[in-house]
């Protein structure tokens, strides 16, 4: 099937691809607007077999006079169309029928993982391969770490994260680590620690990618 | 999208009426999509325009007992396939959309989120659209990767392997991110 095995995403690229599934869709959208442009577009497709649908009532057809080549516009619902924007992530047809398939609305919740890792989240459950650098190895750690973390399983997540400072006090990814860190004792319930280490994290890194997840972890602590 | 005349009639009201209700329940997804593809803010209007527009032209070749989104989310991809080969344009100014969520923000809960969708969509830009494709729909949309090759209509291994590919490039984007290696 494949020639190389699928590497897993790292920890920081699970956050975001985490954040952008649960990005809740957006406000103001042109519903309306451009559905007024699609009935006139496969309308103008199919005039000539307009009029039979307008016979049957199926549709109401407007013609415009003033349009170049007696262009015919027409809608193809007669549901009643809100006038504004259609604001909200919650489907707003009455009528949406039952066979389609919709999937659910995104929840907003937050850039954090808010439960438990599903099955199809990388798990390293065997021991992981020695790598070859130490650049691999603090990655397998870390992965580890953030596996346990998805998974809810912080005590696991705490050990790894404590043998990549044993191992890499000062390794490539101690960013990393000590934001999961913060995310850790979070979810353990330790919130003075959280905050301790989250203070601390952004002084050592003031700029750094994590930051706001940092601070969230800490904010929603429980 | 050309507009072209169909020699197919019209679909019966029944049919018009539910392609109007997945439009307006799947509008959003749509819109969403086509952002994660890479499209302009600018354009998306009309490309959203005509992922629907060939929705209905094959509606009735719709399996209705299918989920609906793998299908939207092919066609804005051939979609938007279509228009990058006509328009041979670039890939969506970043700071377009950075500045899009900076002024959308609320709350320091907003802030973070909207922080980390930014730096998403920067990640997707370094993927080339084919793998970009297989990597939406699979690690966002959640969707396997058998239906995946389906709906984009490529072989199976094809899929695999842009997948592979496309994690590789995401997870290099992320970390040249954090190292500071990546313009902001």
């Amino acid at each position: 099937m494949m020639d190389e095995p699928l590497e897993p995403l790292s920890a920081a690229a699970l956050t975001l691809v985490l954040a952008e599934r649960a990005r809740p869709d957006d406000a103001g959208l042109p519903v309306e607007a451009v559905l007024a442009r699609v009935s006139s577009t496969v309308g103008l497709a199919t005039r000539a077999a307009l009029w039979t649908k307008v016979v049957i009532g199926a549709v109401s057809a407007v013609v415009g006079a003033g349009l170049g080549g007696g262009g015919v516009y027409w809608r193809m619902t007669q549901q009643a169309a809100p006038p504004a924007p259609v604001a909200s992530a919650a489907p707003v047809a009455p009528a949406l029928q039952v066979e389609v398939a919709v999937a659910p609305a995104p929840v907003p919740v937050p850039v954090l993982p808010p439960a438990p890792a599903k099955s199809k989240l990388p798990v390293r459950a065997a021991p992981a391969p020695v790598a070859a650098d130490s650049l691999d190895a603090e990655k397998v750690l870390l992965e580890r770490a953030r596996t346990a973390l998805l998974r809810r399983e912080a005590a696991a997540a705490w050990a790894a994260l404590e043998e990549h400072r044993r191992q890499y006090p000062r390794g490539s990814l101690s960013e990393e680590r000590d934001a999961m860190r913060v995310q850790v004792l979070a979810q353990l319930g330790r919130d003075d620690d959280a905050a301790g280490e989250a203070q601390a994290f952004e002084a050592r890194y003031p700029g750094s990618l994590f930051l706001p997840l940092v601070k969230q972890a800490v904010d929603r602590a429980p | 999208m050309a507009q072209t005349a169909v020699s197919r009639p019209l679909l019966t009201p029944e049919a018009q009426q539910r392609f109007t209700s997945v439009y307006r329940a799947e509008f959003p997804y749509v819109w969403k999509s086509l952002g994660r593809l890479g499209a302009r803010e600018r354009e998306r209007e009309d490309l959203a325009h005509d992922v629907f527009t060939t929705a209905f032209r094959h509606w009735d070749a719709y399996d209705a007992a299918r989920p609906v989104r793998p299908w939207l989310f092919g066609i804005a991809y051939r979609v938007l396939l279509d228009f990058r080969r006509k328009r041979q344009n670039q890939m969506e100014d970043v700071m377009e959309r950075v500045e899009l969520a900076d002024a959308a923000r609320s709350a320091d809960d907003a802030l973070a989120a909207q922080q980390a969708w930014a730096l998403a969509a920067r990640a997707l830009d370094a993927l080339e659209l084919d793998r970009r494709a297989v990597f939406v729909m699979h690690e966002i949309d959640e969707r396997p990767i058998p239906e995946v090759a389906q709906e984009l209509g490529i072989p199976l291994n094809t899929a695999y392997s842009r997948l592979r590919l496309a994690r590789r490039d995401f997870n290099q984007k992320v970390a040249e991110y954090q190292t500071g290696r990546m313009a902001p």
